[in-house]
């Protein structure tokens, strides 16, 4: 069969520059480390990688955000923590009031006692956020939530929007405590805004009762107490219970991100040990090609007329 | 004798010949498209002695040319084939790389945004996050802009490309016909010159690589070539005659084509292009690129309207409602006539434009300008300002910015276009302008039973069905057109909407006829009438023909037609005939007393400007009602009057031409005056009518006035209006609606309602109250229905008890409210378009594009394995080995050696001859 010479010799040229480009290619990917160096050499492979991207940057918002959240727990946890130890020794002074052992004078530092955690109370439900928003406000807190007027009466500005965050899974978890359920009686009625001060018209009705010094009023007022500090106790086991969530959440998150790195790198990595091996392959076969087209290329009859 | 010299002349001639053409091979080695030439030597006749035949030599008989047809089609088929993958290949390439790699594609941007969202979750009052999510925002608007601009400018190259391979097919053909003229010297294929032929193929097969084709050899080597499987007329070239091919683009979807033959000629058509670099580039242009354009447009389309829905659901940091998140600016481009963009040029536009502009504008000098709209190609010459550099065109709607002083005659070529791809930005400007909270809040009052979790949804209300075929009032706006209805007590004449600020409704019953008007609200509030409360049957009747099954009669806003003027939520009505000035009647009823007389008024019925016209109006037996009769009544009961509260409204008789119906003058036929006729006129600052409970329309009819219920302010819910009488009649009511007097937008609810439940007959009811506790529906309720509200259904997951109490008011001031943002975010899961999500619709057109690449790619490789073996056949067949053409040389310079050797012998003969004979 004949091959004419100008078809040879443009397959051998074609063949060497397909040759070098394929190392000056894999050169470059070596030098950059990716697997891919344009998307157009593997599309399947490029959109993988697009996915897993976007799939790792949501869970790093996620991990991002559940820790903002836990910080604010953290906050919240202390605030109402507070809280429930100041209704505690309240509920301590109470039944200590209503005791006989006690003297009228006695009453009355009990009750100075009191008032004094009032203002207390209020600080601590004012709390506010490292971003400045007020934590037990409901959804309106950019200001304070519980106002005092100049007659000591209290009032909530705040409301009691529960405020959801979108969980992994589609859970929905709740995040706020808003004012109401710290501080109403807890009684039936319902109305938003009277109840969350319930605990403060508590508090100053047993103020009061320490004053005037009868007992029988006093022991009434046991039983509220215990209730007023039961719903902060009840709020504190919640938040805790939430930090829990988040906790096993965010671990969840972390596993996932692990897996999903694994498999980024999987695909956008370069495998170097392959790539050397392929590297020296096609080097040996470049140079091969080049030394024997330099030799076959002179062999010609020509060469041999006198 | 023999002629053994001219036997060795002939045959050192022949293999000079010979070696010729085996240099001419080893010369033209490298000659793309050179077939190798070898001479093909032939036997001379022998000359016949006696009964021998002596051999005389050779000649030449030819130089063939190693030509094989059927490898030469197959190197042009499989070139062919080949060539229509290249394009495909390289541009869908490019295409993967821009959609697919984490630079450029689109998927990082929309996360991007949709993950500050998340972050924002729980402090959506964050400034500094709202900002970030405000750039986040406008980074995605950027990079889609970047995407579609990029669609554009593939589009652009692809179009060019395109152009240019067709002036390619177009100079091919060109020579393949001069090629034809001077083959058209020979007759025989054998006769033609070699170097011709070689030409007339490698034509050939460039033309090939372009274009599928169909080639016809004629027997002396000419071609005809045809468009393949394009029909019997698509001839490329016809003997010297060649037809040019031209791209035509089809402008209103970009990046569509559409390849014409001839288009200037008489044989005009469309091709079906098929194989070669042509057909590839429209292949990807219709299949690729085309589709990845409309895409695109979809996918940024509903994502702008999505968003901006959900904005405008909630409510802003500043307590506003929330408005559009994204818009779509409309780009203009002004190119000179030959569709060259001109440089420095800026258009804006003035006011709003109804269509996109296509427009070409001369400056016909001074002022003046040629509008030639391109699509419908009216011309019209509008006025245009020319100040320096810019133009103004007000009656276009478009400002420009010229980049240099116009010249009288130049001529601009302005198109606009609104893709939302290539328009799409930010439409705030800072991050408090997002609307996280929700609109409304609702809140559960002390003495409820339990707390419940509320829900409202936006819900639309139905009308109810009854009301399908009863005339609106938006139907009449600025038309005098009367409405004819059949009194009803059960179905209303007439729907008022929402909204509609100042509206006259009139009518004028005859004399004696006891018909009145009538109003409810679509919630079945009796704001003007008679009361209805005991009649259970009408109320029963009233409901199921024009309200909803559950809505209660209320009548605690309800007013007796003698009120005159009163107010509902904030529209003032008056019931009666009224006007500033005069007050005119339309004519006097022709009515004549009885016997006994006729009393047509009744003492005290009427009143004027709120006092009582004490005195009865009766006609004596015989006596005619008459203008003058009129006046003279109504003159007299004024003045009866008492002095401190007499109004100061005096009647006249005036003589008016007499109008027919349309309104025009009647003249007498005999005399041509227009005719007269005698009416009242209560002339007086301010001239009201109104009734006492012994009045009725009918009273006013008297006096030729009209009886009508006049409103001013936006009525703040749906009214019906409706006309009664005991026996019912055919009226026409007068409509009277300014065009300023209708809605434009819906009022959004920005009140407060308090919703109120009870227990009547053992159901469930509740009360809707507005903020002045003004009690505006009673229903029964629905658990599944809900209450329903202006736009909103509020709806509970048990349900209330009787007395539960809950407000709806605007959630102001909820700073941490963030359900609106976790519907924006939710958005990124929505199967937005095509049943899909962004992210899944992105997706798909990524792998779409890159799977187009890698058949192309396997395609390709195929092809060019095809090819390359065609190639090597034809090699094998027509190229030159050097080593065959040195065996050759070394073959033909031995031959020619020989001969020579041969004259040589034959000059000794010569001699040996010559020598005998001296």
């Amino acid at each position: 069969m004949k091959v004419a010479t100008h078809q040879y010799f443009n397959e051998l040229t074609q063949r060497l520059t397909d040759q070098h480009a394929e190392v000056a290619m894999l050169q470059a990917k070596m030098a950059k480390g990716d697997n891919l160096l344009r998307a157009s050499e593997d599309p399947g492979v490029a959109l993988k990688i697009l996915n897993l991207n976007s799939l790792l940057s949501k869970q790093e918002t996620q991990t991002a955000t559940l820790r903002s959240l836990d910080n604010r727990l953290v906050a919240e946890e202390a605030a109402v923590g507070s809280m429930r130890d100041i209704m505690m020794r309240i509920q301590e002074l109470t039944v200590m009031g209503a005791n006989d052992t006690y003297s009228r004078e006695n009453r009355r530092v009990m009750a100075a006692e009191i008032r004094g955690y009032q203002s207390q109370l209020i600080n601590l439900a004012n709390a506010r956020h490292a971003d400045g928003g007020y934590l037990f406000a409901g959804a309106k807190n950019s200001a304070p939530p519980f106002i005092q007027d100049t007659q000591g009466n209290v009032s909530y500005q705040g409301d009691s929007t529960r405020i959801y965050l979108q969980g992994a899974g589609n859970q929905q978890l709740e995040i706020n405590t808003s004012g109401y359920e710290l501080l109403s009686g807890g009684s039936a009625t319902r109305d938003r805004a009277l109840d969350a001060t319930a605990a403060f018209s508590e508090i100053d009705a047993i103020a009061a009762a320490l004053e005037r010094g009868d007992q029988a009023e006093i022991s009434a007022h046991i039983a509220t107490s215990d209730q007023l500090r039961g719903n902060l106790e009840l709020a504190l086991t919640k938040i805790g219970v939430r930090r829990n969530v988040i906790e096993s959440q965010a671990s969840i998150v972390e596993e996932q991100s692990m897996t999903l790195k694994a498999l980024l790198s999987e695909q956008k990595d370069l495998d170097y040990t392959e790539a050397v091996t392929k590297l020296s392959a096609r080097m040996l076969a470049l140079e091969a090609a080049q030394s024997s087209m330099a030799k076959i290329s002179q062999l010609n009859l020509f060469n041999y007329l006198r | 004798m023999t002629d053994i010299l001219s036997i060795g002349a002939s045959a050192t001639m022949l293999y000079q010949k010979s070696l010729a053409t085996v240099s001419n091979n080893v010369a033209n080695l490298h000659t793309d498209g050179y077939s190798r030439q070898e001479t093909i030597t032939l036997e001379n006749s022998p000359a016949q002695y006696g009964v021998h035949y002596v051999g005389t030599g050779a000649y030449l008989g030819s130089i063939k040319r190693n030509y094989d047809a059927f490898v030469e089609r197959n190197l042009s088929s499989s070139l062919n084939l080949l060539s229509s993958h290249v394009p495909m290949l390289d541009y869908t390439s490019r295409l993967v790389d821009a959609m697919g790699s984490e630079a450029t594609a689109l998927g990082p941007a929309f996360d991007k945004f949709f993950d500050i969202a998340e972050s924002l979750s729980i402090e959506p009052f964050s400034i500094p996050m709202r900002l970030e999510l405000l750039s986040a925002a406008d980074f995605l608007t950027a990079r889609i802009r970047d995407f579609a601009q990029n669609l554009t400018n593939l589009e652009r190259e692809s179009t060019q490309e395109l152009e240019s391979r067709t002036a390619e097919v177009n100079s091919l053909t060109a020579q393949l016909a001069v090629i034809n003229r001077q083959l058209q010297k020979n007759s025989t294929l054998a006769r033609q010159p070699m170097t011709i032929l070689d030409q007339r193929d490698k034509v050939l097969k460039d033309l090939a690589a372009l274009i599928g084709i169909e080639v016809t050899e004629r027997t002396n080597g000419q071609v005809d070539v045809r468009v393949k499987d394009s029909g019997p007329l698509a001839h490329l070239v016809s003997g010297d005659r060649s037809k040019a091919l031209s791209v035509n683009l089809v402008e209103s979807r970009p990046g569509s084509q559409v390849i014409v033959l001839d288009e200037y000629g008489d044989n005009k058509q469309l091709l079906n292009v098929q194989g070669g670099l042509v057909s590839g580039l429209s292949s990807f242009r219709s299949d690729v690129l085309a589709p990845l354009m409309s895409q695109i447009e979809v996918m940024t389309g509903a994502f702008i309207s999505r968003v901006n829905s959900i904005n405008r659901e909630g409510l802003t940091l500043g307590n506003e409602v929330g408005g559009d998140v994204f818009r779509v600016e409309r780009r203009f481009n002004v190119t000179d006539t030959n569709n060259i963009p001109i440089a420095g040029t800026r258009v804006t536009q003035t006011r709003d434009l109804d269509k996109e502009v296509n427009v070409s504008i001369v400056w016909l000098g001074g002022n003046d300008w040629q509008v030639t709209d391109l699509e419908s190609n009216s011309v019209q010459s509008v006025t245009g300002v020319t100040d320096g550099n810019s133009l103004n065109l007000p009656s276009l709607g478009l400002a420009l910015q010229l980049g240099a002083l116009p010249v009288r005659g130049d001529a601009f070529i302005v198109k606009s276009d609104s893709s939302s791809a290539h328009g799409i930005k930010l439409a705030i400007r800072d991050g408090s302008q997002f609307a996280f909270a929700e609109k409304y809040y609702v809140g559960q009052a002390s003495g409820n039973q339990r707390p419940l979790e509320t829900s409202l949804m936006q819900r639309e209300q139905v009308p109810a069905a009854g009301l399908e075929d009863v005339p609106e009032l938006t139907s009449f706006v600025s038309r005098n057109i009367p409405l004819t209805i059949t009194t009803s007590a059960v179905k209303p004449a007439l729907v008022v909407p929402q909204g509609a600020a100042e509206f006259v409704v009139s009518f004028r019953p005859d004399v004696g006829s006891d018909a009145q008007l009538q109003m409810l609200t679509a919630d079945f509030n009796h704001l003007l009438g008679t009361d209805l409360s005991q009649n259970t049957g009408l109320i029963d009747a009233m409901r199921v023909s024009a309200f909803d099954v559950d809505s209660d009669y209320l009548n605690n806003s309800r007013q007796a037609p003698s009120v005159g003027s009163f107010g509902y939520r904030g529209t003032t009505f008056f019931y009666g005939h009224k006007a500033t000035e005069f007050v005119q009647a339309i004519d006097i009823p022709a009515i004549a007393g009885a016997a006994g007389g006729t009393s047509l008024i009744a003492a005290g019925a009427l009143k004027i400007n709120g006092q009582e016209l004490a005195g009865p109006l009766i006609l004596t037996h015989g006596e005619s009602l008459s203008a003058q009769k009129v006046a003279d009544w109504f003159n007299t009961n004024v003045n009866a009057i008492a002095s401190g509260q007499r109004p100061a409204v005096q009647a006249t008789v005036v003589s008016v031409p007499v109008t027919d119906q349309r309104g025009n003058v009647v003249s007498d036929p005999v005399t041509g005056d227009a005719q007269l006729k005698s009416v009242v006129r209560f002339i007086g600052d301010e001239v009201q009518f109104s009734f006492t409970p012994n009045g009725k329309p009918s009273d006013l009819s008297v006096l030729g006035l009209s009886t009508g219920l006049y409103a001013s302010g936006a009525v703040a819910e749906k009214l019906l209006i409706y006309a009664t009488a005991t026996t019912d009649v055919q009226t026409d009511l007068q409509i009277n609606v300014p065009a300023d007097g209708m809605p434009t937008q819906r009022k959004d609810l920005n009140e407060p309602f308090t919703v109120t439940f009870s227990m009547i007959d053992n159901q469930l009811h509740y009360d809707l109250q507005d903020r002045q506790g003004l009690l505006i529906a009673r229903r029964r309720f629905d658990a599944d229905a809900g209450v329903a509200l202006p736009g909103m259904a509020l709806t509970f997951d048990q349900l209330p008890s009787a007395e539960d109490v809950f407000s709806v008011q605007v959630n102001s001031n909820a700073v941490g409210d963030n359900r609106n943002l976790l519907k924006l975010m939710a958005l990124s899961d929505e199967k937005l378009v095509n049943r899909q999500t962004l992210q899944q619709y992105y997706q798909t057109m990524v792998n779409t594009v890159g799977n187009v690449k890698e058949i192309a790619a396997l395609n390709k490789a195929t092809a060019q394995i095809i090819y390359d073996h065609a190639v090597e056949q034809k090699s094998k067949v027509a190229g030159v080995n050097l080593d065959q053409e040195a065996a050759d040389l070394i073959r033909f310079q031995q031959a020619y050696q020989a001969s020579a050797q041969v004259i040589q012998a034959s000059i000794k003969l010569f001699d040996t001859l010559l020598s005998t004979s001296r």
